[in-house]
């Protein structure tokens, strides 16, 4: 058994599980009363935690080497593909996603058993012995169902399948890892809560160690979800970000589940209430998590994600019983202790519009959980199935968006236990007359800028239901524009009367402090607070690039070779088709591929009578896969709207093609919010100050978690645009300058967003490859 | 000869000595520079032998890892391994009641920011204001008795310790005494430097008479403001002086509690 690799990786499997076993029993032992234990059962932790490490480091040797008697490998990786691809390919199929997935648990498993030194002494052995649970439960899933090391029957190959092309793709390098570690991250607070549970230590300090845990996992969660959107935008070229798929919904519900516990445990905090609503919702959100996961694997429903299909379900329908029996039981056993003895005094209180909020949130959680499900509950009820496609998402989540949306702004104008009228008018003057100054604007001049508050919207039911849905739909631009402002108004409100308090405390010390000190000094005194409220900046830079999708223009036309077409302000001249290799039109790189062929079909983009560059939709068909050709899109971005062009069928004699032209408007703001989201949660993160810590140490600790955050949030601002720079050709020469005006434009607002010039410059230098400067290897190809 | 010195240098190590140099790799302080030469080695087999040898030295790493772990792991478990003060010092929690008291300032905390922003009433500020700091002195006050009777019971054990020390016959050597009296000598200048440590000066709360650390704003023990408005704590003496005055009357330093 010990001979080769593939019988060595499957013993590494076994000893995961023998370890994890081990481990609990240990930790459960030192739970019941034998402290002494604990050090033994954090050793064991952290060998497990090693041992899955080990097992990936030889799956990662077996695809380097070709190791093609592991059915995995041959299935997922083939000679040609390049050492990246091949590491990415580690969690490219469903065996090496789980091995993928417990690497993942295992960093969380060590970071948090190191991190648990000398805290939470009572809950430490039940936390590690249910982070072991899970650990157990992948390893049996790999063991019986899906070993990533498991031989081909039909013995060695002497090449492999290849990784699906969909796959080969910048974005399957970020997206699946982030969305894992976001997943992942949801079974430490679970951990948390179950140990609090059976330890019967229902204090609120342990809710308080969560939030960091939850906070991390949300911030994974939300660029998880953002880079699928980026991926379904940059590589399924049908011209949106979001199509309601079944495993996108699966991958945003935990968000939904994380962003209402991240509210109502401040209600806990502060309040000592809700408790067994926050433990609800941790579980629940580590109980969707693994549903998620079951989506994607089971293939219950039919998903553009099908490729990572298999019948390892029934394990997970186990698996996620035991969670909801177990997390119930718990419950319920601790019920009499829970309850709050303290209530909501006031409507007009902080606390009642967190809990409406978490309402809205579980809401929106319930309907798309629901709706996903339903063409099985409608199978299973009328034996018929009806699919409930993205009009039927969309007509329903704008009104509840839009309620989210009102109550983001609305709950920080309120004190804890009750505001007084007075306070609350005063509080609520400033955002109000924001928002009806930049509604009526919107009225007055927005359908001239392009941007009209009414858009035309069919109804999408007969009756009372469909009208108000409709007015709904067709009002939503202006709305969500004006909550927008509201939301604005109320977080600058919030920066400005915190600095100000600030100052007049000072001079009341008879000390001088600058407005931009006392920013500072606010945000740096309050990081959650104002972490918080940055989150909420980005979210509103999201909506914008939402309720975009409102004046996005879309069109199908042929042309042939010097045709043009209009659509919106731009004018596309098609120029004809190139294959390459093969053309000398094409790129070095593109004559030197061997893997597959590429149809160009070349469009000059112009603009008010002004060249903006050449674009270059495509098909590629891969020689592993000449059926199924894959589209490849070509852009032009700006803040205002992005062009977005397809090529779906090119006539090889007369050059003729047909065309698919997107002006998707704001859409780049959606990724902008990404970016402010993930500053606002790097402030919130922002390590406190040690007691007795030397301050020039404190100065230090601080300067490496913001470069380590500012460094992340570059990767992430850089990533898309590397990924685009390979669709746009080149810039029309003489026009260099108009574009690189609003390069800058770019680059400063994601400058001002992080409050770094570095990331600014970073944001700006992306998008300036995104547009193909002279200089760019993209450029000088043409 | 000096070759002869070279070759005792080269000597191999005793097994006392190598005992002596594993005892110390399982130190925490030996953690950071054995990951760093793991991390050097696969970097090193990376270069020579390509990245397919540098996972496989990782592997080997990783390996060496786990079993080392386990053993560990093993070794407390049968309780062969020590416990040592490290691990000692995490099977004492903070109490309940120590966590509490950290709630409650945090809570004191936001309800200072709430009334300074104008979120909160001034009558819903003093209420809760009143109730979180009647909340927090009586949880210090618990603590502090707490605090008082461990560190009797551990003054106790140091008594007894150092009894059983002097007790012990002096059959069991000259050097091993004179190491003993050392080491009371030792504990002697120990004890003369917390004699001395008492003698800070230090501040009493015009409440309840509890002695406070100069640079402390509040009572450790009642919550109690030591200056009240228009007043300075000098942070060199015991001494509240009116805000008006520059340098402090008593010890004539101008640096006050911040």
């Amino acid at each position: 058994m010990w001979q080769s690799l593939p019988e060595f990786g499957t013993v590494i499997l076994y000893a995961i599980l023998v370890c994890a076993a081990y481990t609990f029993a240990v930790s459960i032992g030192a739970g019941r009363a034998r402290a002494r234990l604990l050090p033994a059962a954090r050793l064991g932790a952290y060998a497990t935690s090693a041992l899955i490490g080990l097992a990936v480091l030889l799956l990662a040797y077996a695809f380097v080497t070709h190791d093609f008697r592991i059915r995995y490998v041959s299935r997922y990786s083939d000679r040609s593909m390049s050492t990246g691809y091949l590491l990415t390919a580690l969690w490219g199929g469903q065996d090496g996603s789980l091995l993928w997935w417990s690497l993942l648990l295992s960093f969380y498993v060590a970071a948090c058993v190191r991190w648990l030194k000398g805290r939470y002494q009572q809950l430490q052995p039940y936390i590690i012995a249910t982070l072991m649970v899970v650990v157990g439960f992948f390893s049996i899933l790999m063991i019986f169902a899906a070993n990533p090391f498991a031989t081909s029957i039909a013995g060695s190959r002497v090449d492999g399948d290849g990784l699906n092309p969909l796959l080969q793709s910048y974005w399957m390098i970020i997206h699946p890892p982030s969305l894992y570690t976001g997943f992942v991250g949801c079974t430490i607070p679970f951990a948390f809560a179950v140990a609090a549970l059976v330890s019967g230590r229902l204090d609120n300090e342990w809710i308080l160690a969560v939030r960091k845990w939850m906070l991390f996992a949300f911030l994974f969660l939300s660029i998880g979800n953002v880079l699928g959107m980026m991926w379904a935008y940059e590589e399924l070229g049908w011209g949106g970000f979001w199509a309601w798929d079944p495993v996108e919904n699966a991958a945003c519900l935990p968000w939904f589940g994380a962003a209402a516990y991240l509210h109502s445990t401040m209600i806990q905090e502060r309040r000592n209430m809700l408790r067994v609503w926050n433990i609800f919702l941790i579980c629940l959100t580590f109980f969707l998590t693994i549903y998620g996961t079951f989506l994607t694997r089971a293939g219950l429903i039919t998903s553009v994600h099908a490729f990572a299909q298999s019948n390892i379900g029934i394990f997970f329908v186990w698996f996620m019983g035991f969670i909801v029996a177990g997390s119930a039981g718990l419950l319920v056993w601790r019920w009499p202790r829970l309850r709050a003895k303290a209530r909501i005094e006031s409507l007009a209180s902080r606390e009642a519009m967190f809990v409406v909020n978490n309402w809205a949130l579980l809401g929106a959680l319930t309907f798309i959980a629901v709706a996903t499900l339903f063409p099985k509950i409608s199978e299973w009820l009328w034996n018929e199935t009806v699919t409930v496609g993205p009009p039927f998402f969309n007509r329903w989540m704008a009104p509840m968006g839009l309620l989210i949306f009102a109550l983001m702004g609305l709950a920080p104008l309120f004190g804890w236990r009750k505001s007084s009228a007075v306070s609350l008018q005063r509080a609520c003057a400033a955002p109000l007359i924001a928002m009806g100054l930049v509604g009526v604007l919107h009225i007055a001049f927005g359908s001239l800028l392009g941007f009209p508050p009414w858009v035309k919207n069919d109804a999408f039911y007969p009756g009372l239901t469909g009208l108000v849905l409709q007015k709904i739909g067709s009002a939503a631009p202006l709305v969500t524009i004006m909550l927008a402002a509201f939301n604005l108004a109320v977080i600058a409100q919030e920066f400005v009367r915190g600095a100000a308090a600030r100052r007049a405390a000072a001079e009341r010390r008879g000390e001088s402090e600058g407005f931009a000190a006392s920013l500072f000094q606010l945000v740096q005194k309050n990081r959650r607070r104002y972490g918080g409220y940055i989150v909420h900046l980005g979210i509103i830079s999201m909506f914008i690039g939402f309720v975009g999708t409102a004046w996005s223009i879309n069109r199908e036309v042929s042309m042939s070779p010097g045709q043009s077409h209009r659509i919106d302000r731009y004018v596309l001249t098609y120029r004809g088709s190139r294959m390459c290799p093969g053309n000398p039109a094409c790129s070095p790189e593109q004559q030197a591929d061997i893997n597959k062929r590429m149809v160009f079909a070349d469009l000059d983009v112009t603009s008010g009578g002004q060249g903006l560059g050449r674009v270059s939709p495509a098909k590629f068909i891969y020689n592993r896969q000449p059926d199924s050709p894959t589209t490849e899109v070509a852009m032009l971005h700006s803040l205002r709207a992005d062009l977005y062009t397809v090529v779906g069928m090119v006539d090889p004699s007369s050059k003729r093609a047909t065309f698919q032209f997107h002006v998707n408007t704001l859409v780049c703001w959606i990724w902008v919010g990404l970016l402010i989201l993930i500053s606002g949660v790097s402030v919130s993160f922002w390590p406190d100050a040690v007691p007795g810590e030397l301050r020039v140490w404190s100065f230090v600790r601080a300067a490496v978690a913001a470069t380590a955050a500012s460094g992340f949030a570059l990767v992430i601002a850089m990533s898309p645009a590397a990924a685009m720079a390979s669709k746009t050709q080149r810039a029309v020469p003489g026009l260099v300058s108009d574009i690189s005006a609003e390069r800058g434009s770019a680059g400063a607002l994601a400058g001002i967003a992080f409050g770094g010039l570095a990331l600014g410059a970073g944001f700006a230098g992306g998008r300036s490859r995104a547009r193909g400067t002279p200089g760019h290897p993209d450029a000088r190809d043409e | 000869m000096r070759g002869m010195s070279n070759e005792n240098e080269r000597a191999p190590k005793s097994p006392a000595e190598w005992e002596k140099l594993l005892d110390w790799l399982k130190r925490p302080e030996a953690r950071p520079l054995l990951a760093v030469c793991g991390l050097l080695g696969v970097l090193a087999a990376a270069l020579l032998g390509g990245f397919e040898l540098g996972l496989l030295s990782a592997a080997a790493g990783v390996l060496i890892l786990v079993i080392w772990l386990l053993w560990g792991s093993l070794e407390k478990l049968s309780g062969t391994s020590p416990l040592n003060l490290e691990d000692a010092l995490t099977l004492a929690p903070p109490s309940a009641e120590e966590e509490h008291k950290q709630a409650l300032l945090r809570a004191l905390n936001d309800l200072e920011y709430e009334r300074s922003v104008g979120k909160i009433s001034q009558q819903d500020y003093s209420e809760l204001s009143a109730r979180y700091r009647a909340q927090a002195k009586q949880l210090i006050k618990v603590l502090d008795d707490e605090r008082t009777v461990a560190l009797e019971r551990a003054q106790q054990l140091v008594l007894q310790r150092g009894e059983s020390h002097s007790r012990r016959p002096r059959a069991k050597g000259r050097a091993r005494h004179e190491g003993g009296a050392d080491t009371r000598r030792a504990d002697t200048s120990r004890v003369e430097k917390k004699s001395e440590k008492a003698k800070v000066p230090t501040r009493p709360c015009a409440d309840c008479s509890a002695r406070n650390d100069l640079d402390s704003l509040f009572c450790k023990r009642c919550g109690h403001k030591l200056a009240s408005d228009g007043q300075r704590l000098c942070g060199a003496c015991p001494a509240v002086y009116e805000q008006s005055l520059i340098t402090c009357p008593q010890c004539g330093v101008s640096g006050e509690v911040a």
